[in-house]
Protein backbone atom coordinates (compact mmCIF):
# COMPACT_ATOMS: atom_id res chain seq x y z
CA UNK A 1 0.00 0.00 0.00
CA UNK A 2 3.05 2.24 0.31
CA UNK A 3 2.92 2.38 -3.50
CA UNK A 4 -0.71 3.68 -3.49
CA UNK A 5 -0.08 6.26 -0.83
CA UNK A 6 2.94 7.62 -3.25
CA UNK A 7 0.86 7.58 -5.92
CA UNK A 8 -1.58 9.46 -4.13
CA UNK A 9 1.04 11.87 -2.50
CA UNK A 10 2.44 12.54 -6.30
CA UNK A 11 -1.34 13.67 -7.77
CA UNK A 12 -1.92 15.41 -4.95
CA UNK A 13 1.47 17.62 -5.18
CA UNK A 14 1.33 17.81 -8.60
CA UNK A 15 -2.39 19.12 -8.75
CA UNK A 16 -1.87 21.73 -5.97
CA UNK A 17 1.21 23.05 -7.56
CA UNK A 18 -0.84 23.37 -10.61
CA UNK A 19 -3.77 25.19 -8.82
CA UNK A 20 -1.36 27.39 -7.57
CA UNK A 21 -0.10 28.47 -10.79
CA UNK A 22 -3.30 29.12 -12.48
CA UNK A 23 -3.97 30.93 -8.57
CA UNK A 24 -1.48 33.03 -9.46
CA UNK A 25 -2.31 33.62 -13.49
CA UNK A 26 -6.08 34.44 -12.41
CA UNK A 27 -4.48 36.83 -10.18
CA UNK A 28 -2.91 38.58 -13.13
CA UNK A 29 -4.49 41.38 -15.27
CA UNK A 30 -6.60 39.08 -17.62
CA UNK A 31 -5.73 35.93 -15.61
CA UNK A 32 -6.75 32.48 -16.78
CA UNK A 33 -9.60 30.38 -14.59
CA UNK A 34 -8.91 27.23 -12.89
CA UNK A 35 -8.99 23.96 -15.18
CA UNK A 36 -8.32 21.78 -12.49
CA UNK A 37 -12.20 21.79 -10.99
CA UNK A 38 -13.23 18.23 -12.97
CA UNK A 39 -9.57 17.08 -12.55
CA UNK A 40 -9.99 17.64 -8.41
CA UNK A 41 -13.89 15.70 -8.60
CA UNK A 42 -12.38 12.99 -10.61
CA UNK A 43 -9.34 11.99 -8.28
CA UNK A 44 -11.09 12.28 -5.13
CA UNK A 45 -12.42 8.58 -5.06
CA UNK A 46 -8.67 7.44 -6.08
CA UNK A 47 -7.00 9.84 -3.26
CA UNK A 48 -9.60 8.08 -0.88
CA UNK A 49 -9.14 4.71 -1.71
CA UNK A 50 -5.19 5.43 -1.12
CA UNK A 51 -5.80 7.43 2.21
CA UNK A 52 -8.07 4.13 3.26
CA UNK A 53 -5.60 1.65 2.80
CA UNK A 54 -1.95 3.40 2.54
CA UNK A 55 -0.08 3.80 5.45
CA UNK A 56 -0.92 7.27 7.83
CA UNK A 57 1.02 10.66 6.94
CA UNK A 58 3.78 11.03 8.14
CA UNK A 59 3.55 14.47 9.71
CA UNK A 60 0.38 16.64 10.68
CA UNK A 61 -0.89 18.30 7.03
CA UNK A 62 -2.08 21.50 7.54
CA UNK A 63 -6.24 21.81 6.87
CA UNK A 64 -6.82 20.93 2.67
CA UNK A 65 -7.21 23.89 0.46
CA UNK A 66 -5.71 26.53 2.34
CA UNK A 67 -2.95 28.77 1.16
CA UNK A 68 -0.91 27.47 3.80
CA UNK A 69 -1.31 23.73 2.55
CA UNK A 70 -0.55 24.96 -1.13
CA UNK A 71 2.36 26.46 -0.34
CA UNK A 72 3.70 23.66 1.21
CA UNK A 73 2.54 21.37 -1.25
CA UNK A 74 4.91 23.45 -4.13
CA UNK A 75 7.37 23.37 -1.77
CA UNK A 76 7.20 19.48 -1.34
CA UNK A 77 7.69 18.88 -5.43
CA UNK A 78 10.41 21.31 -5.24
CA UNK A 79 11.90 18.79 -2.92
CA UNK A 80 11.15 15.55 -5.21
CA UNK A 81 12.89 14.27 -7.56
CA UNK A 82 12.69 17.02 -10.08
CA UNK A 83 11.91 14.33 -12.42
CA UNK A 84 9.16 13.11 -10.50
CA UNK A 85 7.49 16.40 -9.72
CA UNK A 86 7.49 16.94 -13.32
CA UNK A 87 5.65 13.72 -13.81
CA UNK A 88 3.26 14.48 -11.32
CA UNK A 89 2.87 18.06 -13.08
CA UNK A 90 2.01 15.89 -16.67
CA UNK A 91 -0.01 13.48 -14.97
CA UNK A 92 -2.09 15.90 -13.54
CA UNK A 93 -2.38 18.24 -16.37
CA UNK A 94 -3.13 15.29 -19.11
CA UNK A 95 -6.14 14.30 -16.87
CA UNK A 96 -7.09 18.38 -17.03
CA UNK A 97 -6.73 18.13 -20.89
CA UNK A 98 -8.76 14.86 -20.92
CA UNK A 99 -11.62 16.41 -18.72
CA UNK A 100 -11.72 19.51 -21.22
CA UNK A 101 -11.38 17.03 -24.01
CA UNK A 102 -14.66 14.86 -22.69
CA UNK A 103 -16.54 18.37 -22.04
CA UNK A 104 -16.04 19.65 -25.59
CA UNK A 105 -17.19 15.72 -27.49
CA UNK A 106 -20.39 16.00 -24.58
CA UNK A 107 -20.96 19.87 -25.63
CA UNK A 108 -20.85 19.16 -29.57
CA UNK A 109 -23.19 16.19 -29.20
CA UNK A 110 -25.48 17.11 -26.57
CA UNK A 111 -28.48 18.21 -28.74
CA UNK A 112 -28.42 14.32 -29.65
CA UNK A 113 -27.70 13.08 -26.46
CA UNK A 114 -30.73 15.38 -24.85
CA UNK A 115 -33.17 13.94 -27.78
CA UNK A 116 -32.42 10.58 -27.34
CA UNK A 117 -32.87 11.07 -23.42
CA UNK A 118 -36.28 12.96 -24.69
CA UNK A 119 -37.63 10.67 -27.02
CA UNK A 120 -36.63 7.05 -24.42
CA UNK A 121 -38.51 9.04 -21.75
CA UNK A 122 -41.56 9.38 -24.12
CA UNK A 123 -41.51 5.36 -25.27
CA UNK A 124 -40.74 6.75 -28.31
CA UNK A 125 -38.12 3.92 -30.40
CA UNK A 126 -36.18 4.75 -33.30
CA UNK A 127 -37.89 4.87 -36.50
CA UNK A 128 -36.66 4.90 -40.32
CA UNK A 129 -36.79 8.53 -40.61
CA UNK A 130 -34.00 10.74 -41.65
CA UNK A 131 -34.06 12.55 -38.15
CA UNK A 132 -33.65 9.37 -36.73
CA UNK A 133 -30.57 8.09 -38.91
CA UNK A 134 -28.90 11.43 -38.13
CA UNK A 135 -29.32 11.02 -34.61
CA UNK A 136 -28.34 7.99 -34.29
CA UNK A 137 -25.10 8.58 -36.36
CA UNK A 138 -24.37 11.49 -34.52
CA UNK A 139 -24.65 9.38 -30.88
CA UNK A 140 -22.37 6.63 -32.70
CA UNK A 141 -19.60 9.41 -33.56
CA UNK A 142 -19.96 10.92 -29.57
CA UNK A 143 -19.06 7.31 -28.42
CA UNK A 144 -16.39 7.18 -30.89
CA UNK A 145 -15.15 10.42 -29.92
CA UNK A 146 -14.99 9.32 -26.65
CA UNK A 147 -13.17 6.51 -26.98
CA UNK A 148 -11.03 8.11 -29.40
CA UNK A 149 -10.20 11.05 -26.65
CA UNK A 150 -9.27 8.84 -23.82
CA UNK A 151 -6.89 7.02 -26.65
CA UNK A 152 -5.22 9.79 -27.97
CA UNK A 153 -4.81 11.37 -24.15
CA UNK A 154 -3.13 8.10 -22.97
CA UNK A 155 -0.99 7.92 -25.60
CA UNK A 156 0.02 12.09 -25.68
CA UNK A 157 0.56 11.24 -21.39
CA UNK A 158 2.71 7.87 -22.20
CA UNK A 159 5.19 9.63 -24.91
CA UNK A 160 5.43 12.63 -21.98
CA UNK A 161 6.69 10.16 -19.13
CA UNK A 162 8.81 8.46 -22.04
CA UNK A 163 10.50 11.55 -22.29
CA UNK A 164 11.18 12.42 -18.43
CA UNK A 165 11.95 8.22 -18.17
CA UNK A 166 14.75 9.35 -21.00
CA UNK A 167 15.82 12.01 -19.48
CA UNK A 168 16.49 9.91 -15.71
CA UNK A 169 18.15 7.40 -17.81
CA UNK A 170 20.41 9.65 -19.29
CA UNK A 171 20.84 11.53 -16.31
CA UNK A 172 21.77 8.54 -14.37
CA UNK A 173 23.77 7.30 -17.01
CA UNK A 174 25.82 10.87 -17.02
CA UNK A 175 25.88 10.99 -21.18
CA UNK A 176 24.71 14.19 -22.72
CA UNK A 177 22.00 14.07 -24.94
CA UNK A 178 21.85 12.62 -28.26
CA UNK A 179 21.57 14.87 -31.38
CA UNK A 180 18.86 12.30 -32.32
CA UNK A 181 15.57 12.49 -29.94
CA UNK A 182 14.60 9.10 -30.41
CA UNK A 183 16.55 6.03 -28.02
CA UNK A 184 17.06 4.22 -30.93
CA UNK A 185 18.23 3.76 -34.70
CA UNK A 186 16.19 1.70 -36.69
CA UNK A 187 18.60 -1.03 -37.76
CA UNK A 188 20.36 -0.67 -41.20
CA UNK B 1 5.84 -6.99 -73.20
CA UNK B 2 9.18 -7.58 -73.28
CA UNK B 3 8.86 -8.00 -69.32
CA UNK B 4 11.49 -6.76 -67.73
CA UNK B 5 13.99 -6.98 -69.98
CA UNK B 6 15.75 -3.77 -70.62
CA UNK B 7 13.65 -1.63 -68.15
CA UNK B 8 16.16 -0.22 -65.40
CA UNK B 9 12.96 1.31 -63.48
CA UNK B 10 9.68 1.76 -62.65
CA UNK B 11 7.58 4.06 -64.48
CA UNK B 12 6.02 6.76 -62.28
CA UNK B 13 2.39 8.03 -62.99
CA UNK B 14 3.06 11.43 -64.49
CA UNK B 15 0.73 13.64 -61.45
CA UNK B 16 2.52 11.42 -58.85
CA UNK B 17 6.29 12.77 -59.46
CA UNK B 18 5.59 16.71 -59.10
CA UNK B 19 4.16 15.25 -55.08
CA UNK B 20 7.51 13.18 -54.64
CA UNK B 21 9.63 15.99 -55.86
CA UNK B 22 7.85 18.55 -53.01
CA UNK B 23 8.50 16.22 -50.32
CA UNK B 24 11.63 15.67 -51.07
CA UNK B 25 11.73 12.10 -51.72
CA UNK B 26 12.56 11.96 -55.46
CA UNK B 27 16.04 9.97 -55.05
CA UNK B 28 14.16 7.67 -52.49
CA UNK B 29 11.64 7.35 -55.09
CA UNK B 30 14.23 6.54 -57.81
CA UNK B 31 15.92 3.51 -55.87
CA UNK B 32 12.52 2.03 -55.19
CA UNK B 33 11.70 2.29 -58.71
CA UNK B 34 15.37 0.55 -59.40
CA UNK B 35 14.45 -2.07 -57.10
CA UNK B 36 11.48 -3.00 -58.40
CA UNK B 37 12.62 -3.44 -61.41
CA UNK B 38 15.88 -5.98 -60.20
CA UNK B 39 13.30 -7.49 -58.50
CA UNK B 40 10.78 -8.25 -61.89
CA UNK B 41 14.21 -9.42 -63.44
CA UNK B 42 15.26 -11.70 -60.83
CA UNK B 43 11.70 -13.26 -60.50
CA UNK B 44 10.92 -16.80 -62.66
CA UNK B 45 10.74 -15.92 -65.99
CA UNK B 46 7.59 -18.00 -66.22
CA UNK B 47 6.13 -14.73 -64.01
CA UNK B 48 8.80 -12.16 -65.46
CA UNK B 49 6.04 -10.88 -68.28
CA UNK B 50 3.05 -10.50 -66.21
CA UNK B 51 5.31 -9.12 -63.32
CA UNK B 52 6.43 -6.92 -65.62
CA UNK B 53 3.19 -5.65 -66.91
CA UNK B 54 1.59 -5.39 -63.68
CA UNK B 55 4.54 -3.20 -62.53
CA UNK B 56 6.57 -1.27 -64.58
CA UNK B 57 4.22 1.36 -65.74
CA UNK B 58 2.28 4.02 -64.28
CA UNK B 59 1.87 3.31 -60.32
CA UNK B 60 1.65 6.38 -58.00
CA UNK B 61 4.01 4.77 -54.86
CA UNK B 62 1.63 6.87 -52.50
CA UNK B 63 1.95 3.81 -50.08
CA UNK B 64 5.98 3.93 -50.21
CA UNK B 65 6.14 7.68 -49.97
CA UNK B 66 3.91 6.86 -46.45
CA UNK B 67 6.61 5.05 -45.64
CA UNK B 68 9.06 7.15 -46.34
CA UNK B 69 7.58 10.13 -44.66
CA UNK B 70 6.72 8.21 -42.38
CA UNK B 71 10.12 7.58 -41.60
CA UNK B 72 11.67 10.62 -41.86
CA UNK B 73 8.76 12.59 -39.89
CA UNK B 74 10.71 10.57 -37.07
CA UNK B 75 14.66 10.05 -38.20
CA UNK B 76 16.63 12.49 -40.57
CA UNK B 77 18.98 11.90 -43.00
CA UNK B 78 18.88 9.12 -45.67
CA UNK B 79 16.71 6.30 -46.00
CA UNK B 80 17.96 2.48 -44.36
CA UNK B 81 18.10 -0.22 -46.34
CA UNK B 82 15.50 -1.78 -44.00
CA UNK B 83 13.18 0.78 -44.74
CA UNK B 84 13.33 0.43 -47.96
CA UNK B 85 12.23 -3.34 -48.35
CA UNK B 86 9.32 -2.28 -46.10
CA UNK B 87 8.30 0.43 -48.97
CA UNK B 88 9.08 -2.21 -51.64
CA UNK B 89 6.74 -4.98 -50.30
CA UNK B 90 4.08 -2.44 -49.50
CA UNK B 91 4.41 -1.42 -53.14
CA UNK B 92 4.22 -5.79 -53.88
CA UNK B 93 0.91 -6.32 -51.79
CA UNK B 94 -1.01 -3.26 -53.01
CA UNK B 95 -0.73 -4.77 -56.16
CA UNK B 96 -1.68 -8.49 -55.01
CA UNK B 97 -5.14 -5.92 -53.68
CA UNK B 98 -5.38 -4.33 -57.29
CA UNK B 99 -5.22 -7.88 -59.64
CA UNK B 100 -7.59 -9.40 -57.14
CA UNK B 101 -10.09 -6.63 -56.94
CA UNK B 102 -9.50 -6.30 -61.01
CA UNK B 103 -10.30 -10.09 -61.29
CA UNK B 104 -13.44 -9.25 -59.01
CA UNK B 105 -14.58 -6.07 -60.05
CA UNK B 106 -14.02 -7.77 -64.07
CA UNK B 107 -12.46 -4.35 -64.62
CA UNK B 108 -10.90 -4.28 -68.10
CA UNK B 109 -8.15 -1.31 -67.74
CA UNK B 110 -6.04 0.01 -64.98
CA UNK B 111 -3.46 2.91 -65.25
CA UNK B 112 -4.70 3.34 -68.80
CA UNK B 113 -4.23 -0.45 -70.33
CA UNK B 114 -5.90 -3.83 -69.80
CA UNK B 115 -5.55 -5.32 -66.61
CA UNK B 116 -3.52 -8.23 -65.75
CA UNK B 117 -6.02 -11.06 -65.65
CA UNK B 118 -7.51 -9.38 -69.16
CA UNK B 119 -4.03 -9.54 -70.84
CA UNK B 120 -2.72 -12.90 -68.99
CA UNK B 121 -5.78 -14.76 -68.12
CA UNK B 122 -7.51 -15.57 -64.12
CA UNK B 123 -5.38 -18.02 -63.96
CA UNK B 124 -2.26 -16.38 -64.50
CA UNK B 125 -3.04 -13.12 -62.42
CA UNK B 126 -4.02 -15.27 -59.82
CA UNK B 127 -1.12 -17.26 -59.54
CA UNK B 128 1.02 -14.18 -59.99
CA UNK B 129 -0.39 -12.37 -56.89
CA UNK B 130 0.41 -15.58 -55.15
CA UNK B 131 3.83 -15.26 -55.97
CA UNK B 132 4.29 -12.06 -55.58
CA UNK B 133 2.83 -12.66 -51.49
CA UNK B 134 5.71 -14.83 -51.24
CA UNK B 135 8.58 -12.82 -52.76
CA UNK B 136 7.40 -10.40 -50.64
CA UNK B 137 7.76 -11.92 -47.72
CA UNK B 138 11.24 -13.48 -48.93
CA UNK B 139 12.21 -9.95 -49.97
CA UNK B 140 11.49 -9.08 -45.71
CA UNK B 141 14.48 -11.44 -45.19
CA UNK B 142 14.90 -11.34 -40.73
CA UNK B 143 12.81 -8.55 -40.41
CA UNK B 144 10.47 -10.22 -38.17
CA UNK B 145 8.65 -7.11 -37.31
CA UNK B 146 7.80 -6.20 -40.49
CA UNK B 147 6.54 -9.74 -41.38
CA UNK B 148 4.15 -9.49 -38.79
CA UNK B 149 2.80 -6.11 -40.02
CA UNK B 150 2.48 -7.74 -43.15
CA UNK B 151 0.72 -10.28 -41.54
CA UNK B 152 -1.76 -8.30 -39.97
CA UNK B 153 -2.58 -6.28 -43.08
CA UNK B 154 -3.02 -9.24 -45.70
CA UNK B 155 -5.54 -10.53 -42.73
CA UNK B 156 -7.11 -6.82 -42.07
CA UNK B 157 -7.37 -6.51 -45.96
CA UNK B 158 -9.49 -9.94 -46.45
CA UNK B 159 -11.44 -9.03 -43.78
CA UNK B 160 -12.29 -5.70 -44.99
CA UNK B 161 -13.39 -7.15 -48.46
CA UNK B 162 -15.47 -9.69 -47.46
CA UNK B 163 -17.11 -7.32 -44.89
CA UNK B 164 -17.98 -4.58 -47.52
CA UNK B 165 -19.39 -7.23 -49.58
CA UNK B 166 -21.43 -8.69 -46.52
CA UNK B 167 -22.82 -5.18 -45.80
CA UNK B 168 -23.61 -3.84 -49.58
CA UNK B 169 -26.84 -2.65 -50.26
CA UNK B 170 -27.71 -1.93 -46.10
CA UNK B 171 -29.07 1.11 -45.04
CA UNK B 172 -25.79 2.26 -42.67
CA UNK B 173 -24.11 5.23 -41.49
CA UNK B 174 -21.09 7.45 -41.78
CA UNK B 175 -19.45 5.28 -38.27
CA UNK B 176 -20.40 2.08 -40.45
CA UNK B 177 -18.39 3.83 -43.23
CA UNK B 178 -15.55 4.57 -41.15
CA UNK B 179 -15.31 1.25 -39.71
CA UNK B 180 -15.26 -0.70 -43.23
CA UNK B 181 -12.84 2.51 -44.53
CA UNK B 182 -10.69 2.21 -41.47
CA UNK B 183 -10.01 -1.57 -42.44
CA UNK B 184 -9.51 -1.19 -45.90
CA UNK B 185 -7.73 1.49 -47.02
CA UNK B 186 -6.99 2.48 -43.40
CA UNK B 187 -5.33 -0.59 -42.76
CA UNK B 188 -2.74 -0.52 -45.38
CA UNK B 189 -1.88 2.88 -44.30
CA UNK B 190 -1.84 2.10 -40.90
CA UNK B 191 0.86 -0.46 -41.63
CA UNK B 192 2.74 2.20 -44.04
CA UNK B 193 3.05 4.44 -41.03
CA UNK B 194 4.26 1.47 -39.09
CA UNK B 195 6.86 0.20 -41.46
CA UNK B 196 8.37 3.66 -41.64
CA UNK B 197 7.95 4.64 -37.78
CA UNK B 198 8.95 1.34 -35.64
CA UNK B 199 7.82 2.95 -32.59
CA UNK B 200 4.75 2.41 -33.70
CA UNK B 201 3.65 5.86 -32.76
CA UNK B 202 2.11 6.97 -36.22
CA UNK B 203 -0.57 4.07 -36.54
CA UNK B 204 -3.22 6.12 -35.83
CA UNK B 205 -1.59 8.72 -37.91
CA UNK B 206 -1.78 5.99 -40.31
CA UNK B 207 -5.18 5.10 -39.88
CA UNK B 208 -6.44 8.63 -40.61
CA UNK B 209 -4.89 8.94 -43.70
CA UNK B 210 -6.01 6.17 -44.91
CA UNK B 211 -9.68 6.81 -44.41
CA UNK B 212 -8.97 10.28 -45.75
CA UNK B 213 -7.44 8.55 -48.88
CA UNK B 214 -10.75 6.28 -48.57
CA UNK B 215 -13.25 9.12 -48.70
CA UNK B 216 -11.35 11.50 -50.78
CA UNK B 217 -11.60 8.48 -53.60
CA UNK B 218 -15.19 8.19 -52.78
CA UNK B 219 -15.75 11.64 -53.03
CA UNK B 220 -13.65 12.10 -56.06
CA UNK B 221 -15.58 8.84 -57.83
CA UNK B 222 -19.03 11.17 -57.11
CA UNK B 223 -17.09 13.73 -58.72
CA UNK B 224 -16.47 12.04 -62.08
CA UNK B 225 -12.92 11.90 -61.43
CA UNK B 226 -10.57 9.06 -62.68
CA UNK B 227 -7.18 10.40 -60.60
CA UNK B 228 -7.61 7.65 -58.07
CA UNK B 229 -8.88 4.78 -60.18
CA UNK B 230 -12.47 5.60 -60.32
CA UNK B 231 -15.27 2.91 -59.75
CA UNK B 232 -17.41 5.39 -58.71
CA UNK B 233 -20.94 4.03 -61.26
CA UNK B 234 -19.63 0.12 -59.72
CA UNK B 235 -19.40 0.91 -56.66
CA UNK B 236 -23.27 2.82 -57.14
CA UNK B 237 -24.33 -0.66 -58.48
CA UNK B 238 -23.01 -3.18 -56.72
CA UNK B 239 -24.48 -0.59 -53.43
CA UNK B 240 -20.89 -0.25 -51.65
CA UNK B 241 -21.17 2.11 -49.12
CA UNK B 242 -19.24 4.89 -49.71
CA UNK B 243 -18.76 8.14 -47.90
CA UNK B 244 -21.52 9.97 -49.96
CA UNK B 245 -23.37 7.02 -49.89
CA UNK B 246 -24.00 7.08 -46.17
CA UNK B 247 -24.68 10.62 -45.80
CA UNK B 248 -27.33 10.16 -48.96
CA UNK B 249 -29.40 7.13 -47.39
CA UNK B 250 -30.15 8.51 -43.90
CA UNK B 251 -33.15 10.07 -46.88
CA UNK B 252 -35.63 6.88 -47.00
CA UNK B 253 -36.46 7.59 -50.27
CA UNK B 254 -32.78 7.29 -51.32
CA UNK B 255 -32.13 4.26 -48.71
CA UNK B 256 -34.86 1.99 -50.68
CA UNK B 257 -33.26 2.71 -53.99
CA UNK B 258 -29.58 1.96 -52.31
CA UNK B 259 -31.45 -1.22 -51.14
CA UNK B 260 -32.65 -2.54 -54.57
CA UNK B 261 -30.82 -5.53 -56.02
CA UNK B 262 -31.01 -4.45 -59.57
CA UNK B 263 -31.50 -0.85 -59.99
CA UNK B 264 -32.55 0.37 -63.23
CA UNK B 265 -30.80 3.28 -64.74
CA UNK B 266 -32.96 5.77 -63.63
CA UNK B 267 -32.42 4.30 -59.97
CA UNK B 268 -28.92 4.93 -60.39
CA UNK B 269 -29.45 8.84 -61.72
CA UNK B 270 -31.52 9.26 -58.80
CA UNK B 271 -29.07 7.78 -56.45
CA UNK B 272 -25.88 9.55 -57.65
CA UNK B 273 -27.98 12.95 -57.57
CA UNK B 274 -28.44 12.25 -54.07
CA UNK B 275 -25.02 11.06 -53.44
CA UNK B 276 -23.83 14.47 -55.01
CA UNK B 277 -25.95 16.48 -53.29
CA UNK B 278 -24.43 15.56 -49.93
CA UNK B 279 -20.95 16.35 -51.27
CA UNK B 280 -19.90 19.36 -49.09
CA UNK B 281 -21.41 17.54 -45.78
CA UNK B 282 -18.92 14.62 -47.27
CA UNK B 283 -16.01 16.86 -47.53
CA UNK B 284 -16.65 18.50 -44.00
CA UNK B 285 -16.58 14.75 -42.86
CA UNK B 286 -13.19 14.63 -44.44
CA UNK B 287 -11.95 17.83 -43.40
CA UNK B 288 -12.22 16.42 -39.89
CA UNK B 289 -10.84 13.71 -40.60
CA UNK B 290 -7.76 15.60 -42.01
CA UNK B 291 -7.44 17.91 -38.42
CA UNK B 292 -7.63 14.98 -36.77
CA UNK B 293 -4.54 13.16 -38.76
CA UNK B 294 -3.14 16.62 -38.67
CA UNK B 295 -3.13 16.75 -34.68
CA UNK B 296 -1.47 12.81 -34.38
CA UNK B 297 1.02 14.38 -36.52
CA UNK B 298 1.86 17.10 -34.56
CA UNK B 299 1.58 15.19 -31.53
CA UNK B 300 3.89 12.23 -32.16
CA UNK B 301 6.36 13.18 -35.15
CA UNK B 302 9.71 14.69 -33.86
CA UNK B 303 9.60 16.35 -37.36
CA UNK B 304 5.77 16.79 -38.38
CA UNK B 305 6.51 18.61 -41.65
CA UNK B 306 6.37 15.87 -44.22
CA UNK B 307 3.35 14.04 -42.69
CA UNK B 308 1.12 16.92 -43.10
CA UNK B 309 2.22 17.31 -46.50
CA UNK B 310 1.23 14.20 -47.10
CA UNK B 311 -2.61 15.18 -45.76
CA UNK B 312 -2.77 18.12 -47.58
CA UNK B 313 -1.86 16.47 -50.64
CA UNK B 314 -4.47 13.47 -50.00
CA UNK B 315 -6.89 16.02 -48.81
CA UNK B 316 -6.65 18.12 -52.04
CA UNK B 317 -7.36 14.29 -54.37
CA UNK B 318 -10.83 14.64 -53.66
CA UNK B 319 -11.15 17.48 -55.95
CA UNK B 320 -9.39 15.94 -58.68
Amino acid sequence: MGFLAAIRDAWDKGALAWQMMVADAAAMPGGATDPTGPLTAMLAPWADFARAYGPPPPRSAPPAGSAEAAREALEQVSDLSPALAEAAMIAAISAARYSRALAEICARHQGSVVQTMLDSARGRTASATTESRVLIDDLRACLREIGEAASLEARRLQAELDQVSESLARAAAGDAPPSNPRPYRVKE
Amino acid sequence: MNAADGIAAAQLDAASGAVIDALGFAEEMARLRRRIATWVGGCDPEMREALGWQFLSGAKYFRPLTVFACHRAVIPGPIPDTIMAGALVVELFHNVSLIIDDIVDHSDTRRGRATLHTRFGDLTALMVAGYIVAEGYALLGADLQASGLFSELLKRLGVAEVMQWRLRRQTLGVEDWRRIAGEDTGSMFEICACLGDRSLRLRKFGGLLGLLYHGCDDVGDVRGATALGGGGEQDLRDGILTLPAALAIRDPAVAALFGKPDPAPADLAAMAAAFAAKLPEAEGELDAIAAQAGVEARLFAVNPAPLLALVAQTRRLSAR
